[in-house]
Formats: C-alpha cells, structure tokens, sequence
C-alpha cells in the first residue's frame, strides 16, 4: 500500500497534482488551502489560515499530520508559499525537495539546470520524496477519491509571522499565454517611450508585450508578471518576437514552444539569432516601426 | 616627493602592461594593474604568433629561475613558415622549415591570448602586484602643472608616482588626456580573426607538422580581394587560428566588406581543407597599427609613459603583424625608467626621458626604423595584393593543366601573361620593395 | 546587529560549453558569484549602512569556490568579511545538506540578527536553501522579499507573490530570501576592489556529516528546437518584407 500526499493552494494545481498523486500511490491525501476539488483524493485535509497568520507558517500544523500520514512521495504546488512549507516539511523529514519538476517517471524527475543550459534527472534517495511539480506534467491523469474530510487545527509556530496586510495584484493587459502573437523586449530597450514600438507591433497583430526579466526587476519597466522564461511564464505563441534581447537559456526556455520566432537585435552575433527562425539585424526602434508598417 | 597610493599604476594588462607591473614589482615598486576586461585576455586579440626573445630576456632578468619556460602556456612552436599567394581560386605556396627556427632564442610560439595573458597576469599578481579587473580607467588624473599623477574610473580616483598606459591599440587616454593624435584611416587596419576547434592530431595531420611543433601560414593576395593586406593561419594545440588584416582606407573602396572577405577566405582551396569539418569556437575583430616607424607618437610625459601599441609599436608588414615582442620589450623599459625616475625623485619628463634611448638603442625602435618605409610602399603596391598572385596562378595553370588540346612551348604560353602585367613595372616594383625591407 | 548573507560561488553559465556527447563542459567557466546573490549582498550592504551593522559574507562549496578572484570580488560587494566551507565533498550539495553546512558557520558566528538569501541560486534555483537553513536554525524565514524595513526587533517585509504583494512583520533573528529587484548590485569600483584585497577571509573545517537525499542520475543540454535560423540584415533589400510575409503566414 503505497500514498502519497498532496499539498496546494489553488484548485487547479490540487486537481491535477491528486491526479497524478493517484496514478503514484494507492492511497492520495490532499492538504488543500482552497477549496478542495470534487472526488480527488481518499482523504481532504482543509487548513484554515486564522488571519494575520501565514501561509507558510502551516509547516507547523502539518509537521505532525505528515509524521501521521507516513506518505512515500508528496507533491506540492510551485508557488513562493507551497515552495517554503515544503522546505520546512523537508527539513523535518530530513531531505531536500526536488523543485520544478517539468516530468516524473519511476520516482526519476526532470527538471533545469542553470536556467535550462541543461536538463537533469534527479531520485531522491530518503524514504520520503518530496517535488514541486510544474503544471501540465500530470494533465493526462484523472482524479478520483471520495474526499472524506479531516480537520487540522491551526497550530503556530514559536516565531510566527504576521501578515500586515495583503493586496492582489491587478493583472493589466493581454494574457500573454493565451496570445498568438508575444512580442518580447529585452535590455535593448532602456525607457518607457521606446517600448511604445513595441507596443505598437503587438497591437497591430492583436498580441502582447512580454519582456526578459531585468525589465522587469531592476529595469522596472514592465510589471513583475510579464517576465517570460525559467522564473517567469512560458508561453507558447504563433509568433514570438524577440525584440533587443539577447537570448539567454534562461529567457529561451519560456518561449522554446513557440511557433514562429522571429528576433530583432543590433549585435549579429546575439545568441538568439541561433535560436530563431528568422533574424533581422538592426535597432529595434527602426526595425519594429518597419515591421509594423509592412504588416499593416 | 608627494604622498601617492602607489608608486606605478599600469593601465591594462596586455602584453606591455603585465610585464612593466611585473618588472617594477620586481624592482620592490607598489604597483597597481587596472585591466578593463573581466580577466585579463578577455577581449585581446592577436594573430597568435610570439617571437620570444624579449620574453626571454625579461625573465633571465627578473625571475631568478622562478619561471619554468615550459610553465608558459604557448601553443605550438612554430617550426614551418608557409607563404601563399592566392589567386581567386589558385594558390602558389612556399614552405620553408629551417632548425634555427627552434633554436632558443629565436623561437616563435603560436600563442592564444585567453590563456597567454592569463598567465602575464599571475605572473604579475605573483610578484606582488595589486590586480583589478573588470573595470576601465576613464581618465586621468593631473595635478595643476598638468602633470599625471593617477587615474580615475567612476567616482574613484587613485594616484601614483607614474601611470604607465599599456592600454593597447586606439587608445583614447593618450587622445583624450594627452592630446595624441588621432590615426587617420590609412593608418589603420582592421584584422579580424575566428579560432577553429580541431583534433590535436588532426592539426599535426593538416599542418605537415610533428606533435607539439606547428606551422605560420600568411596569405597575400585574393583573400583581401586584392586590397593591401593580407591573410594568416596559425595551429595551436587544440584549435587553429585564422585572420585577416586589411587597411580601413583601402578596404571602404573595395567591392566587399572584411566580413564578406573572411567568409571567402575560409572557402578558398588553399585554406577550406584545413578547416574542414571544424567548428568555430571565437571571433574578435580588432584595430592595427600600420602607419610603422612614421607614426611613433609621442610616449614620454610628465608622470606617465605610453608602451606597446597604445604607443603604436607595432609593425604591420601586410603579410604579418608583429607587436607582442615589442610590447614585451616596451613594457619592460617603461618599467625600468619609471622606477628608476621615482628612485630619483624625478618623475617629470625629463626624468623619464631615458625611457626614450632604450626604446631607440633597442630593436624595437631599431626594427620599425628599418622597414619604415614598407607601409607607403604597400599602400602604393597595389598589384602585389591583386594582379600578381592572380598571375602567379595563371603562370601555373598554363604549366600544370592538361586538357587534351594540343601544348604550345611553355614559354609561348606564359609570355603574353607577363606582358599583360608589364615586365618592366613589375622589375621595378620588386626592387622598391627589397629596399624597403 | 550582525548581518549574514550567504551566497553561492558556482562556474558561469557564459562559459558552459555543450561536449558533442550532450554532456556539459564547465572547463572554461570561472567560478564567480551566483548573479541574484549579489542582490543579497547589494542589501545587505545598505541595511548595514543605515544601522551601523558588520556583514559578513558565508558561502559552501568545492575547494574550486576557495579561489582569490571570487573571493575578492565577493568581499568588493559591500561585506566586511567572508566565512567559507570549502571542500571538495561540498561539490553540487543538494539543499538539505548545503543547509546543514551554513548552519555550522551561522553557529559560529553566532550573535547574528538576520541572514539574507538570494532569490535562488543560478544552477539549481530551488529556491529551498534558504528554509532549510531557517529550519535548521529554528528561525522564521520568508522568501520572494522585495523590500525590508528594519525595527525594533523585526523587520517589516514586503514580498511579491503570484498574485498579491503582502507585507509581513518577522522577529529578528530570521532568515530573509530576497529578489533582485530589492537592491541593483553594485558594479564594484577600484576602491571598492582594493579595499576587498584587504578584508579578512576564514575557512572553516567541515564538521557537518553530509548525506545526500538527491541523486542526480544525468545532467545534458536539452533537445533544442531546431529553427530555421536565418538572419537577415534589416536593411538589406526586402529583408522587413520576407519576415513579415513569414509572421503572416504563421498566423
Ligand atoms: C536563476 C536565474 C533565473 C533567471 N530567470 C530568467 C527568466 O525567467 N527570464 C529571463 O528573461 N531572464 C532570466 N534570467 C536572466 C537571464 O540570465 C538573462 O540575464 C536575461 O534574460 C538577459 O536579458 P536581456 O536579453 O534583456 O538582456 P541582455 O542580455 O543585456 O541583452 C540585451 C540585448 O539587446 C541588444 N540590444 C541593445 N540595444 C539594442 C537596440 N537598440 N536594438 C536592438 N538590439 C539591441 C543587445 O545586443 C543584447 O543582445 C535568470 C537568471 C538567473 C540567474
Ligand atoms: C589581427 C592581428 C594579428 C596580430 N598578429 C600578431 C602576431 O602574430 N604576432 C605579434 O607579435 N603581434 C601580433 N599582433 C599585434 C599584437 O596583438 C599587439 O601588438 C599586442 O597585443 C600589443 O600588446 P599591448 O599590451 O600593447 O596591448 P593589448 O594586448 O591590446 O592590451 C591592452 C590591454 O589594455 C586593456 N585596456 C584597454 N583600455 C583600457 C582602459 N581604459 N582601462 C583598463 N584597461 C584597458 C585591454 O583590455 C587589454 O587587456 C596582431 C594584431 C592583430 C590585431
Ligand atoms: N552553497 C551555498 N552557499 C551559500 N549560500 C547558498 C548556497 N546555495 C544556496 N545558497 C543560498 O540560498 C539561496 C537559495 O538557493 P537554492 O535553494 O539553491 O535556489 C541562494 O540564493 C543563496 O542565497
């Protein structure tokens, strides 16, 4: 009899990350902080966070439910707050988690390294495994369970945090992973104003505009959630154009699925002319007005 | 004397400035080194090709046998010269191998600067100098006299006793700070270079040469379309080097552009072998000197001296380019007369100005002087880089091709292609050139 | 107030070469600091300023990480001083056990009031270093921090979320990962690199038992998508017109 335990914060990830769970183990466990979906899991495990709490405090509720539950594998949901429960749950049990895992197979998991420069298989080698699971890896698998439900009792940790206060972030603009058409800006951008070009080719083909990640740390010039690549989204476009950015693994892998690339940049020998399908060498505040022009 | 940081501060670490760092900290100088790449060899570029004596001589005089030669990261010893003329798609070739090419002393190495300019660099760090990498020295800092008395980069300001400017070709401190003239056009070239990954083996194989031991190969003629200049090749250890050199003026009125030239080069006969099946693992494009002897500026100021070809010492003879020894050579006496001036209390022009004889009782100066005229020579020659080699392959073609029609005498066939060119301009061109060499 | 960050020394990716057997080739690549650490370091160094507290930089790794270039560049980043494991059987530690290693130096310096993380480090990015040794410390942590105001003991984080930014008060000690956007990393100048030649380095004994809780099984460049790849000139004639006939065409 084998189980496996899953910890999440959204539906989606739980539904798919139970699903998987299921075709793992015998026996699945959901450790939900939202709603827990229908038929998911043999057991639901509903948290509650008392407000002014934190979420990443609940290692301390589930250090005991976890010692409980004994399970052989746990797969936890890719966010900033699941990544550190888990971390702490690993501590306990004493192992590391194998994090953003792109494909799992006989307990051997696929994931990056240094950005994507390369790809390595890891097993964990302690009784328990823990992964964080990056979403789609288990979208052919199908849930099932009856859901019998389990309270934990919140339970604080010595030096708890205290959430002050939270605000969402309003997302602006296109939903770049459902675009046909991305028009990524790099560094070769240094203000506002000449991201209007690029701005301008997006609209004419109905896409929008994404950006490598120091435009948007550092740079601040586009918001934190339109970074594209290993930390950032992935995207999958009709046409991805990569505009005055240099082409780094790490920003490639979140477009590698694209289908037509097409990269803009002054240096002929940017690495991303080896990773396009077409090139054009030039500055990008002529190129793209030019682009744009002769698209219209 | 002023309370200073240092005694010497050494801007860049190429050739002249890692060995004048490493000669004044030797002499018990403080010395500091400012390089701009991220290490040192960074972005340096050279044909590849060190002649070593003025090495050798700086290390029997400096490093008390600490320094074991075959601790120096050279490539390969060069042990046979090829040359080439190349006709569009013909090439008549020399190869010459002689013993006194390896006898010491007057060996050559291929070199790649990576890792030759990384072991200057430890071999001034070793003698106590104090590094810094990554950053470039923007501008100079004079007292009211206008005398240099530090350097400056970002907000940071650091003085010393001398600044030697070791910064290499097109160096805008002497421009800018010291009112160096700017080279014109014809007085520059261009060389770009690519390095090829190949098999040791293979390269022993290609090259005609035995392990270790490798060949200097120099091109004239079509692979510079016929514009003044020329090609070279040289085999490291595991790669194989390959450039051209070309003179700005003379390569804006060509029908190409140097990039469109090195891609042709590459397929022509006499080098597409070589390379075959190789992958290209760096490129770098870079400015030469050419304007030789004539063009010496001025390197001689108050606090500060110029060496290697940041003072333009470097010799561009079309089918080679030779400057690394001078630098060696420049860097060292920049080192000895700044220590020497500071040891006697004197760091203004005058004081340094002995820096000036031992560059002319040298070769250095010496050398440049010789061939002086070899620069207004080849800029005026221009049928050595576009008709001869072309006639050469011509010449050959009538001797070696057999198609089935019947032979004329081999000297009817080859007469009327000498007569195209001028039999008498040609005897006349030879001879401007033997006496420019 | 004592401030430790502890960064990553590791080869640079710049210089990682794919072998023609797929495999990695970190021959030529130079050990340097792992880029978003220097983040770390960057507000560390700010935070120490405005308090009058030592910063003392503390980093785990292969003997390859004890090399004079990275250390002076490290201690060029606004730290007082550099505590170091170095030891070839530190090489590629996975998280749990990098972690106990920090945890052996964070004890002996102890006194310390806040040790802060980088994002994640450039290889493995798990983004997990930082709650382990949390863990290990028994001290509260909290990842993806964006800004940090010092109080009277605590601090009051903002930190970016998926999809809220919050603000939390953590109890000093703690242990804070932090993303690049809090601080842009200083371009170390000459003074800052002298200066850095002449600050104190130690390098502890390892005294951790290490065992391994990851096995890497294989490490290879990826199957890359293989692209047409033709570059164009922009300017050259009817260059803009050829892509832009592709981009309509694939759409
Ligand atoms: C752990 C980790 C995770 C990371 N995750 C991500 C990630 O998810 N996404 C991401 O994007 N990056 C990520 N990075 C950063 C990544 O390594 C690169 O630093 C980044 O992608 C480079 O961005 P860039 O191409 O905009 O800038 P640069 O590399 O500086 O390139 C700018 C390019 O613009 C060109 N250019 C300049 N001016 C012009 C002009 N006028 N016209 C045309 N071209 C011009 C230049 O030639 C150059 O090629 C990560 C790094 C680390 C260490
Ligand atoms: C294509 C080509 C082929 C050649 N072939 C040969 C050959 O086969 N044999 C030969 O002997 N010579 C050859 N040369 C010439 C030779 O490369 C040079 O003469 C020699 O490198 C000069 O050495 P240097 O130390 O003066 O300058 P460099 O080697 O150019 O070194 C200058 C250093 O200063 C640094 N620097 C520049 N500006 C600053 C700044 N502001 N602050 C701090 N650091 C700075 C640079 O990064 C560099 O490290 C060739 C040159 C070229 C271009
Ligand atoms: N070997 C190490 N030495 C010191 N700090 C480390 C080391 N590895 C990781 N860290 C720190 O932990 C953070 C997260 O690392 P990681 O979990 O590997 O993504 C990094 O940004 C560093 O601040």
């Amino acid at each position: 009899m084998t189980k496996a335990m899953v910890i999440a914060e959204h539906v989606d990830a739980a539904r798919e990350l139970c699903a998987g769970a299921r075709s793992l183990a015998d026996e699945v466990v959901l450790v939900a902080f939202c709603a827990a979906p229908d038929n998911c899991a043999d057991r639901v495990a509903a948290v509650e966070v008392p407000s002014g709490c934190a979420l990443d405090d609940a290692y301390a509720t589930l250090i005991p439910f976890l010692e409980e539950e004994g399970p052989e594998v746990v797969l936890v949901e890719p966010t900033k707050r699941m990544k550190s429960v888990a971390g702490r749950l690993a501590a306990y049990m004493g192992t590391a988690v194998i994090t953003d895992v792109a494909a799992l197979e006989d307990g051997v998991a696929r994931g990056m390294y240094y950005g994507g420069v390369g790809q390595r298989d890891q097993r964990p080698t302690t009784s328990c495994a823990m992964y964080t699971i990056q979403p789609g890896v288990f979208a052919e698998c199908v849930p099932s369970g009856e859901n019998q439900v389990v309270v934990l009792d919140w339970v604080a940790p010595a030096a708890a945090l205290k959430v002050l206060s939270t605000t969402p972030i309003e997302k602006k603009g296109v939903d770049l992973t459902k675009a046909d058409v991305v028009v990524a800006v790099g560094r070769g951008f240094g203000s506002a104003e000449e991201l209007q070009v690029a701005e301008d080719l997006a609209a004419s083909l109905g896409g929008g505009v994404g950006c490598t990640r120091p435009l948007a740390e550092g740079a601040d010039l586009m918001p934190a959630e339109t970074y594209i690549g290993v930390s950032g989204l992935v995207v999958a476009p009709k046409v991805y154009v990569a505009a005055g950015l240099s082409g780094q693994m790490q920003h490639m892998v979140g477009c590698a699925k694209s289908g037509l690339v097409v990269a803009v940049n002054k240096d002929k020998n940017a690495p991303v002319f080896k990773q396009c399908d077409y090139g054009l060498i030039g500055d990008v505040a002529t190129v793209l007005p030019a682009l744009t022009a002769a698209l219209s | 004397m002023e309370e200073r940081d240092f005694d010497i501060i050494v801007v860049g670490c190429g050739c002249a400035g890692a060995i004048a760092a490493y000669v004044a900290a030797k002499q018990s100088k403080s010395v500091l080194v400012v390089e701009r790449g991220e290490f040192a060899g960074a972005k340096n570029m050279t044909g590849g090709r060190l002649y070593t004596h003025s090495l050798r001589a700086v290390l029997e005089a400096y490093a008390d046998g600490e320094v074991d030669w075959d601790d120096i990261p050279f490539e390969r010893k060069i042990t046979h010269e090829r040359m080439s003329l190349l006709g569009t798609s013909s090439a008549m070739t020399v190869d010459y191998t002689s013993e006194a090419f390896g006898r010491e002393g007057q060996e050559s190495y291929s070199v790649l600067r990576a890792t030759f300019d990384q072991w200057l660099f430890d071999l001034a760090e070793s003698a106590g100098c104090e590094m810094i990498t990554g950053i470039a020295v923007e501008s100079l800092v004079k007292d009211e006299s206008g005398a240099v008395i530090g350097v400056k980069a970002g907000d940071d300001e650091i003085t010393a006793q001398v600044v030697i400017i070791a910064e290499g070709q097109n160096s805008l401190l002497t421009e800018r700070e010291l009112g160096a003239p700017r080279p014109k056009t014809n007085q520059m070239a261009v060389g770009i270079k690519e390095v090829f990954a190949l098999d040791s083996d293979v390269i022993g194989d290609r090259f005609l040469c035995q392990k270790d031991e490798g060949a200097a190969m120099l091109f004239v003629g079509d692979c510079t379309h016929g514009v003044v200049g020329g090609g070279f090749m040289y085999a490291n250890k595991e790669s194989v080097s390959l450039g051209l050199v070309s003179t700005i003026s003379e390569m804006e009125k060509a029908d190409t552009t140097i990039y469109q030239a090195m891609e042709d080069f590459k397929h022509h006969p006499a080098v597409a072998p070589i390379i075959r099946g190789a992958e290209m693992v760096e490129h770098s494009g870079h400015m030469v000197a050419e304007g030789g002897f004539n063009m010496i500026p001025r390197y001689v100021y108050d606090g500060a001296l110029v060496a290697g070809d940041a003072a333009m010492l470097c010799m561009n003879l079309g089918y080679m380019v030779r400057g690394m020894d001078l630098a060696i050579a420049s860097g060292r006496f920049a080192a000895e007369t700044a220590c020497e001036a500071i040891d006697n209390h004197d760091v203004s022009t005058k004081g340094l100005s002995s820096y000036q004889s031992r560059l002319e009782n040298s070769f250095v100066v010496k050398d440049m002087k010789t061939f002086k005229e070899w620069p207004e020579t080849m800029e005026r020659w221009d049928s050595m880089f576009s008709d001869y080699p072309q006639m050469v392959g011509e010449l050959f073609d009538t001797m070696f091709v057999v198609d089935g029609t019947p032979m004329k005498p081999l000297g009817k066939r080859m007469f009327p292609i000498i007569k195209r060119r001028g039999l008498l301009k040609l005897a006349g061109e030879v001879r401007r050139a033997l006496r420019a060499l | 107030m004592k401030i430790l960050v502890a960064f990553k020394i590791l080869p640079d990716d710049q210089d990682i070469r794919v072998a023609a057997d797929g495999s990695l080739d970190f021959s030529k690549a130079k050990p340097i600091v792992s880029s978003y650490d220097a983040n770390a370091m960057e507000e560390a160094a700010q935070l120490a300023k405005a308090c009058g507290a030592e910063v003392v930089g503390i980093t785990v790794g292969s003997s390859a990480i004890d090399d004079s270039k990275v250390k002076k560049n490290a201690l060029s980043r606004g730290l007082d001083r550099l505590v170091m494991v170095a030891d070839d059987t530190c090489d590629n530690l996975d998280s749990h056990a990098t972690a106990a290693v920090l945890t052996q130096i964070a004890e002996k310096e102890a006194g310390w009031d806040l040790i802060l993380c980088g994002d994640g480090s450039a290889d493995n990015y798990a983004q997990q270093v930082d709650v382990q040794l949390a863990a290990a410390l028994g001290a509260p942590s909290v990842n993806g921090v964006t800004s940090i105001k010092l109080q009277d003991g605590c601090i009051v984080c903002e930190r970016a979320l998926e999809s809220s930014i919050e603000t939390v008060e953590v109890s000093l000690p703690a242990v804070v990962s932090v993303t690049p956007s809090i601080a842009e990393a200083r371009v170390p100048g000459m003074k800052d690199i002298l200066a850095a030649g002449k600050k104190p380095v130690e390098a502890l004994v390892l005294e951790t038992d290490l065992s391994a809780s990851v096995e890497v099984v294989s490490v290879k460049a990826p199957d890359q998508a293989s692209r047409a790849c033709e570059v164009l000139e922009a300017g050259e004639d009817r260059a803009i017109e050829k892509v832009a006939a592709a981009i309509r065409a694939a759409l």
